[in-house]
């Protein structure tokens, strides 16, 4: 039954995965009346696949549509499997007024099903809701200058004004038709009193450029948030506050959309002016310094052009340099900007080598750079100093003459590639370090060099103690001779094989000591009287057994072998 | 003590069979006919079937047959395609390998130059040192490793029996370059930049993870990048001269180290 269960929803799942099975396609919002600065929550469930494209939905331009994420579910319910795929979007109305939205279309396996279609109504922001919500946010964008001359700069500033908490506020895309655009500073966050009610501004600009003539428009910048409704309380300080009919039916926050106004601007023509005149706007400071004036025939000296000033200098370009006797090599334009005040100043830099190729005295004929002074309204230019250099004759010329001479021209390079393939096989399979090296490196090596230590400290102590050794051994040797007695002359060789221990352990000569001998040496190495007394028995024992010229039977030699074998495992365990 | 001593000369013997006699085992078993399929691929190249070279080379590294000379007619063959940004990365990847093969270095920075974005990089003091250590390679890195850690606790364990000033000083000397060596191959291994290169002809980066936030600038092909951060298929990337922004990562190549 249990199996048969498990095959039947096995199956009816997979028919539910089955591409195409019974597919339906709904739009839900959760109202269809909104104002024209809210946003609505738009669902577009698939139902019967997982694997339906993106939807299509048509809404004939009255509605900007973002993405707000995708999501699957498998449904079994009472054994039937329903598979389902649901698109959600956030939908915020461009004009006040009654649209259809949708139908939603979704394409499955080459199939187009189509959704159903949802009424819309969205009505104007009353002037006095309008007004309610700047009194809380608000956006603003504004321009510095709204008839600049072409090319001239000018500073676009967005604030957010806020005097509730928000949050995830984020801007739509935005771009400046018509304009090049650089960046202003960072964000910028600070607090403003304005008539005695504190709000919080957060700020950014942007360096605008035009290079269109005539009339432009800056469009709106959209902004989206969270605005964030602390629930009613009663007897606090902000109860007034959060009083305000504003807030009366909200829960707990609420996404808004804001939008600044869109600005015009008027760009004007700038008058004609000379040839020389390259379309740099805006005030210009020119700057030019030659590392070294005295040089010989084919040495180099490093010539640089600065320009600064709020002009758009990015795509400034100098004219050619056409000196006698003089080779210039231009090095890559180097581009700085700083903020002073509320306007952006830009400062490149050209380096050029120069080497000159006959010696002499040569004068290089000042820098001249026009541009148009917006506020004066005029041209005005910017003029260098003359610079000289002394060129004297060069010991070395005769080997420059390859690079620099007149008679004899270095090598042009008429293209350039990349290097060609590598053919050799072997370089394929190169030495690579296996890691077992590695490990044994990390951990191997020292843990041998602390073998070694370990080791390196024993065969010192056995340097320094005589004794060491025999002690260290003494216990060893003892169980050997054990083993190795004979019940032939046991008391014999069971008293000598107990004494020759003790001897080696304590550092005496045993095997030459009577039992009282030994004893007495016991005494002094400190061992416990019941300890010191089983010895003595011992040893007596053997001695009578030994002259007395006793023969032993075996339940009396296991018991001694078992008592001397005890005795030495007990002296061995005091001594250590 | 006994005990002891007769674990640690076990182990050592252990150790020098397994350190000595395993890679050579390994080493055999690591046959592929990659030889063949690399002779395919530079034949493939050479008559210009860029697209085929390009599959024989990209075969050899699937199947872990890892080397510069590999990542390098790799991307050879994409330039030739016409595909810079991933000729970049894959010049790049074989900077890791031959780092100081005149080749290798004339063709990236060949490449670079054919890119369209022009960056100024912003160098710390720090970073222009980490710099000199790419001209290492990770593997010549591991050998300095391993030589030096053989020559310091070779030493070491020398001085422990013989006790000699000049031994130790030669410990001392050694372990300053020990030390200095595991900096390298940790920074090699760990501390290397994530980077990544841009591979459509034009990418937008925003502000944030998703098309609906502000479009920060445009990259083009083969512009190089460091990775900060990935979520959701999309890449945080930081620029040489510090801009920041998020990209798809449909757009780039990333190096996954």
């Amino acid at each position: 039954m249990k199996t048969y269960f498990i095959l039947n929803t096995i199956i009816l799942t997979l028919l539910g995965f089955h591409k195409g099975y019974g597919v339906t396609v709904t739009m839900t919002v959760e109202q269809n009346q909104i104002n024209l600065n809210e946003s609505l929550m738009l669902q577009v469930t698939v139902e019967g696949t997982r694997e339906a494209s993106d939807p299509v939905i048509t809404h004939g331009d009255s509605f900007e549509i973002h993405d707000g994420g995708t999501s699957s579910q498998i449904q079994i319910i009472n054994g039937r499997t329903t598979s389902s795929k649901v698109f959600q979007y956030m939908i915020y109305p461009k004009k006040a007024g009654e649209f259809d939205l949708g139908p939603a279309q979704v394409e499955v396996d080459g199939k187009t099903y189509s959704s159903n279609i949802i009424k819309i109504v969205v009505s104007g922001e009353s002037k006095r809701e309008s007004q309610k919500n700047s009194e809380y946010f608000y956006v603003k964008a504004s321009i510095s200058d709204q008839q600049p001359y072409l090319g001239e700069q000018i500073v676009f500033t967005f604030q957010f004004f806020r005097r509730v908490d928000v949050t995830q506020a984020q801007m739509s895309p935005f771009e400046f038709k018509g304009f090049w655009i650089e960046d202003l500073g960072k964000q910028n966050d600070y607090e403003k009193v304005i008539n005695g009610i504190p709000w919080s501004v957060t700020e950014f600009k942007k360096a605008l450029f035009p290079h269109e003539l005539g009339s432009l428009t800056i469009d709106p910048l959209n902004l989206t948030a969270q605005v964030l409704v602390r629930q009613k309380r009663r007897g606090g300080f902000f109860d007034s506050f959060f009083d305000d009919p504003f807030f009366r039916g909200m829960g707990q926050s609420k996404q808004v959309r804001l939008k600044t106004e869109p600005i015009k601007i008027q760009v004007q023509p700038i008058p004609p002016l000379t040839n020389d005149f390259q379309g740099l706007v805006g005030k210009t400071q020119l700057k030019v310094a030659l590392s070294k004036n005295n040089l010989m025939v084919g040495e180099s000296a490093t010539l640089t052009i600065e320009l600064s000033g709020s002009s758009y200098l990015r795509d400034f370009v100098l004219p050619p340099l056409n000196w006698e006797n003089v080779k210039t090599y231009d090095d890559q334009p180097k581009i700085e900007s700083t903020i002073s005040g509320s306007n952006l100043i830009t400062k490149k830099s050209f380096k050029k080598a120069l080497v000159p190729s006959k010696a002499g005295e040569i004068q290089l004929p000042p820098f001249r750079i026009d541009y148009f002074d917006p506020e004066k309204e005029r041209l005005a230019t910017l003029l260098s100093q003359p610079i000289t250099l002394n060129i004297s004759e060069n010991p070395n010329e005769s080997q420059l003459t390859h690079v620099v001479g007149s008679e004899k021209s270095s090598v042009k390079l008429l293209g350039e590639d990349i290097m060609p393939i590598k053919l050799s096989a072997s370089e394929i399979n190169a030495l690579k370090l296996s890691p077992i090296y590695l490990i044994f490196s990390a951990f191997g090596l020292p843990i041998l060099s602390l073998f070694g230590w370990l080791y390196s400290r024993r065969l010192q102590r056995i340097q320094s103690d005589s004794g060491y050794e025999k002690r260290s051994q003494a216990y060893k040797i003892f169980l050997k001779r054990v083993k190795a007695i004979s019940s032939h002359h046991f008391f014999e060789e069971a008293s000598m094989t107990l004494r020759n221990y003790l001897g080696d352990k304590l550092d005496f000569d045993g095997k030459a000591m009577a039992s009282n001998d030994v004893m007495r040496k016991l005494e002094t190495f400190k061992f416990s009287i019941s300890l010191q007394k089983r010895v003595e028995n011992f040893i007596k024992k053997c001695e009578a057994g030994q002259y007395g010229n006793k023969e032993i039977t075996s339940s009396e030699q296991n018991e001694m072998m078992s008592e001397m074998l005890s005795l030495g495992k007990e002296i061995e365990k005091v001594s250590s | 003590m006994e005990n002891l001593l007769s674990v640690c000369m076990k182990t050592t013997i252990i150790m020098i069979f397994w350190v000595f006699i395993s890679p050579i085992g390994l080493a055999g078993s690591e046959k592929f006919d990659s030889v063949e399929i690399f002779q395919s691929g530079n034949k493939a190249y050479q008559s210009g079937d860029f697209k085929g070279a390009i599959e024989f080379y990209d075969k050899l590294l699937k199947n872990g047959v890892i080397s510069g000379t590999i990542y390098y007619n790799l991307a050879n063959s994409y330039f030739r395609s016409g595909e810079l940004g991933k000729t970049i990365f894959y010049y790049r990847q074989a900077i890791k390998y031959i780092p100081r093969d005149p080749d290798l270095l004339f063709s990236l920075n060949y490449a670079r130059l054919k890119t369209e974005d022009k960056i100024e990089p912003h160098q710390s003091f720090f970073s222009k040192i980490l710099e000199e250590l790419q001209g290492l390679s990770l593997n010549e890195s591991k050998i300095i490793f391993v030589s030096l850690s053989f020559l310091f606790w070779t030493f070491l364990t020398i001085n422990f029996f013989l006790n000699r000033n000049y031994l130790n000083r030669l410990s001392v000397f050694f372990l300053i370059f020990y030390v200095f060596s595991i900096f390298i191959i940790s920074y090699k291994s760990f501390g290397d930049d994530h980077y990544g290169v841009i591979i459509s002809k034009k990418a937008k980066i925003y502000s944030g993870t998703g098309k609906n936030n502000i479009n920060l600038f445009s990259l083009s092909e083969g512009c190089e990048f460091k990775v900060i951060d990935q979520s959701n298929g999309w890449i945080r990337l930081q620029l040489a001269d510090n801009k920041q922004g998020w990209i798809e990562s449909s757009q780039v190549l990333i190096d996954s180290n």
